[in-house]
């Protein structure tokens, strides 16, 4: 019996070992023909795979929705049939996302690619720390602007199909601005005032979703980043060194005290803090509201929701005397490569892939965005996206927001912005308050000067 | 008799998904442990002095007591209100029992999804509380900071107390009837025997609700989360959503803290109370 045995286990391992080496030959034997072939058709930056692997991108659902272009079928068909290399797109609830990539980052067990937004991941997934640093890429040269994507160190951990082109303003009914014999404001007195009459025809002047936390600082995002960009310079690189506060701004102040003076002079219903933002293109389609304090993707959802409804935007008119101007989000839906990654080349290999001009073109034709390459073609754009770029962008009136400066989350502070439309706080406690919790979550992220 | 081997099995599966977490949780709260710290660092105290010192989660300590003292009142109080009635010949009994106990078995999360429409200004309750010529109790159910914890308790106890109901039916049904019989013999009335016999006798099921809703109250999270967030601000902010914070802010020796503090407080509350309802039991 044991002599049989013997010869059992040692028969096994030796079909078994056969197996092994006959299933890796071939499959190098026949990749490596295939793939010199393709090689020789692509552009010539992209290298074909050694061996049949699937590389694993994660993203959050919302993220995939609001930066899409990375996740082009076709793009990624094509990959797939010139290197043999699979991807495999992995999509977390936005609830879990942080906690899911930042847990699977701490123990090593990434995906080849994250999808995060820039600063986001710089601040919530320590990309200096645990991303490959890609400056050195080969796409990096054909950015058109690679110091966007240069994180506060200097190296570039990351690449992004499209360069921002949205506008965080004042969303308006065009017919019910033109039944009231209304212009648009272009200073706090005059928005008051279009308030008011807007409110005595018996339409509430601004839909506020304030349920949703992330809404109101939309109403500081361009005020504030006028003040740092305009007035002073400095002021991000100041809070960021611990030498300023937030409350030590009287501007700052300022701001959340006339966009308080919406709530409590009734321009604002009481019901804010229910509302959401599901809730608002009911309130536009039946002329309930006139405004929201929002940005251009909800002019883009009415678009689909009910096309007769025309709506323009201004930039939030927090100032008398002063220009105004509309801010622009951080850098949204980032590829980065985790240092852990399994397939680090292969997962390099799809960034340059996805950086040449036919991806960009074919990424472009399922929807128009601003190519992140010089030798893309220039898209074409929306009416909506063609007048964000002429009247703000190439007029140099557009600020990005204060969000893509901070170095910590800022749900926190969205959150004193709700008690403060609750009646909890004060413009200037919810500033004191904030200073606070910036200062802990600063130094629990190490940062210098906390 | 069977051997004591045949515990392992579940021993070590006990220790692998609770004592080990436990014991490591206890660890963790004392470090400065995050994503971004490369090195754990011992911290001593801080992360429970910062707890004490913070206005947030003292608010949030403050909600889940609240929150946890209605519920075990309330659902209990309701649960055994309606196991007593349906106890009775009404002939839609069984019916009623059901519908009743439906809501326990929906997750707490659709639960809360449900009711949101309900609560809203121009929802349900408020619209009904109108038609009904009571427009002057119309409230900002879910964002006003005074009365939003209530009002999650209250959908809480909606749906749990048909929970209880059924503990308390269980209970009622096991004692005999002779016990009613010799005290109506003796001239006892209906609030003498619910009082000095029904009570005494389902004593067993009272420590039984009180611990559920005891626990159940202290741990909150999905009512929580799905009818507020924790908001408006931080204004419903409980412990377990807390936690669920600061994980999300990479402060996870933070949160390890104040999770390790939801257990101590969970036991202390708890463990006590077990034992004196205990010595109260009585046989049925």
């Amino acid at each position: 019996m044991g002599y049989l045995r013997q010869k059992s286990i040692l028969l096994a391992a030796t079909v078994a070992f056969v197996a092994v080496m006959a299933g890796c030959g071939g499959g190098n034997a026949g990749n490596g023909s295939e793939l010199k072939g393709q090689q020789e058709q692509s552009s010539g930056s992209v290298a074909p795979a050694k061996e049949s692997v699937t590389i694993t991108m994660e993203v959050g659902q919302a993220l995939k929705e609001v930066a899409p272009h990375a996740f082009s079928q076709a793009n990624i068909d094509e990959f797939e049939k010139q290197t043999n290399v699979k991807v495999k797109v992995i999509i977390d609830p936005d609830n879990q996302v942080k906690n899911v990539l930042q847990t699977k980052l701490s123990t090593s067990e990434t995906p080849d690619i994250v999808v995060f937004n820039k600063v986001s991941g710089e601040n919530e997934l320590n990309t200096a720390n645990y991303m490959l640093d890609l400056s050195g890429e080969p796409w990096v040269r054909r950015l058109t602007n690679p110091d966007a994507l240069k994180a506060p160190d200097g190296n570039i951990y990351g690449f992004v199909m499209q360069s921002p082109l949205d506008a965080q303003a004042i969303v308006y009914n065009k017919a019910i601005f033109q039944e009231l014999g209304l212009s648009v404001p272009t200073s706090y007195d005059e928005f008051l005032a279009v308030c008011e009459k807007i409110k005595q025809a018996g339409i509430a002047p601004i839909f506020a979703p304030f349920k949703d936390r992330w809404t109101f600082q939309i109403w500081t995002a361009g005020p504030f980043g006028y003040v740092a960009t305009k007035e002073k310079p400095s002021l991000w690189a100041d809070i960021n060194a611990g030498t300023t506060k937030f409350s030590e701004v009287p501007e700052f102040e300022e701001i959340l005290t006339k966009g308080l003076q919406l709530v409590e002079r009734g321009y604002i219903s009481p019901s804010a803090l229910s509302d959401d933002y599901n809730m608002a293109p009911d309130a536009f389609m039946k002329k309930k509201a006139a405004m929201m304090i929002m940005g251009d993707w909800f002019v883009s959802d009415m678009k689909v929701k009910d096309p007769s409804i025309e709506l323009g935007l201004f930039p939030v008119p927090a100032f008398n005397g002063k220009d105004l101007m509309i801010s622009q989000s951080q850098i949204t839906g980032m590829l980065h490569i985790p240092k852990a990654a399994k397939y680090p080349e292969e997962a390099k290999m799809f960034l340059d892939f996805l950086s040449q001009k036919e991806q960009m073109d074919r990424a472009q034709s399922d929807q128009p965005f601003m190519p992140s390459v010089n030798d893309a073609s220039a898209p074409s754009l929306t009416p909506l996206q063609q007048e964000i770029y002429d009247t703000y962008i190439k007029t140099n009136k557009a600020v990005v927001e204060m969000n893509a400066f901070m170095k910590v989350d800022l749900t926190e502070l969205w959150k004193y912005y709700q008690d403060m439309i609750a009646g909890g706080k004060t413009p200037k406690q919810v500033l004191e308050a904030w200073d606070e919790k910036f200062a802990e979550l600063m130094s629990a992220a190490n940062q210098p000067g906390f | 008799m069977y051997s004591y081997r045949l515990v392992i099995p579940a021993l070590v599966m006990y220790g692998l998904v609770f004592i080990y977490p436990t014991i490591t949780g206890f660890y963790y709260s004392f470090t400065d442990w995050s994503p971004i710290n490369g090195i754990l660092k011992f911290s001593g105290l801080d992360n429970f002095k910062y707890i004490f010192n913070n206005d947030a989660l003292l608010l949030a300590i403050r909600n889940t007591i609240v929150y946890a003292a209605i519920c075990i009142v309330l659902k209990n109080v309701f649960g055994l209100l309606l196991a007593v009635a349906l106890n009775t010949a009404i002939r839609s009994r069984n019916w009623l029992r059901a519908v009743f106990f439906a809501p326990s078995i929906v997750s707490s999360i659709v639960i809360g999804l449900v009711f949101i429409p309900i609560l809203q200004p121009e929802g349900l309750l408020n619209e009904f509380a109108s038609f009904i010529g009571l427009g002057a109790l119309r409230q900002y159910w879910l964002s006003d900071t005074s009365i939003v914890i209530f009002t999650i308790a209250a959908v809480s106890i909606w749906q749990w107390t048909g929970y209880h109901m059924a503990i308390y039916l269980a209970g009622l049904q096991s004692i005999s009837n002779d016990f009613y019989e010799a005290s109506t013999i003796d001239g006892a009335n209906a609030w003498q025997r619910f009082r000095f016999m029904t009570i005494p006798l389902l004593s067993a099921s009272i420590n039984i609700n009180v611990m559920l809703s005891l626990v159940g109250g202290l741990r909150v999270f999905g009512e929580v989360y799905s009818l507020t967030n924790g908001g408006p601000g931080n204004a419903s902010q409980v412990l377990s959503t807390s936690v669920f914070v600061l994980f999300g802010e990479g402060r996870w020796g933070l949160g390890t803290a104040l999770n390790t503090l939801l257990f101590l407080i969970v036991s202390v509350a708890a463990i006590p109370l077990l034992r004196k309802m205990r010595k109260q039991e009585v046989e049925a």
